[in-house]
């Protein structure tokens, strides 16, 4: 298990289309994906999970990842999040 | 494989599946119908019948309407004595987001209509519900 704070820089935070393409990169590994701010805990690989947390722009996200890939799937959630959801903003 | 078919008032329909297309990308198997006000309810149908014999797959079509006992919920009902159909009242964008994700999972039609009926409904909120559930 694996557990990764990543900070949200882009300008709508963690909004639906972002969301659902965290949700659909998460998708894409084995290992089970746990997202939680602020006591509420969500589902990486639900779209409508995920926006539960609610996470406007400078949120702290607390990642917690585990299974056979969770370390590749750590670095390309990191990476997503820090290229600000490839939204150019 | 199951399909989706959104049939509205107005033009709800087709704006809502755009919407969630915009949000999670365009799935096939997925239709829209939007009945105008105007239009005559017995072209809507046999539009809606050739929309239901190419979205089904050979598992049935999802259908969400808007509203129960107005005309398209009604046109459905007609339709369903004709077509493998399953039709949920209520049609919302999270209910819609869950059923187009979930679409290849199921096999049965029965089962999904209920899955996704029940989505719609919990992802209703009161939001200050949830912020004061945040602050604890």
């Amino acid at each position: 298990m694996i557990e990764k704070k990543v900070k949200l820089g882009n300008k709508l935070g963690l909004h639906a289309r972002a969301a659902a393409k965290l949700v659909q990169l998460g998708e894409t590994f084995k290992s089970e994906i746990k997202i939680t701010k602020d006591n509420v805990e969500a589902n990486g690989k639900s779209i409508l999970s995920v926006l539960l947390l609610a996470a406007p722009v400078g949120t702290e996200l607390d990642f917690i990842i585990q299974g056979p890939d969770e370390e590749k799937a750590m670095i390309a959630i990191a990476s997503l999040i820090e290229r600000q959801f490839d939204e150019g903003e | 494989m199951i399909g989706i078919l959104i049939v509205t008032h107005g033009s709800l329909a087709d704006e809502i599946m755009k919407t969630c297309f915009k949000i999670i990308g365009e799935r096939d198997n997925v239709g829209a119908y939007s009945i105008q006000w105007d239009d005559d309810p017995t072209v809507a149908t046999r539009r809606i019948e050739k929309l239901l014999k190419k979205l089904d797959q050979g598992d049935g079509v999802l259908v969400l309407t808007d509203m129960f006992g107005g005309t398209p919920t009604n046109i459905m009902i007609s339709l369903s004595k004709n077509f493998h159909v399953e039709i949920v009242t209520g049609v919302n964008l999270p209910m819609l987001i869950k059923a187009i994700t979930t679409m290849n999972i199921f096999n049965d039609l029965s089962e999904f209509a209920e899955k996704v009926k029940q989505q719609g409904q919990k992802n209703i909120y009161k939001v200050s519900d949830i912020l004061s559930m945040k602050r604890l």
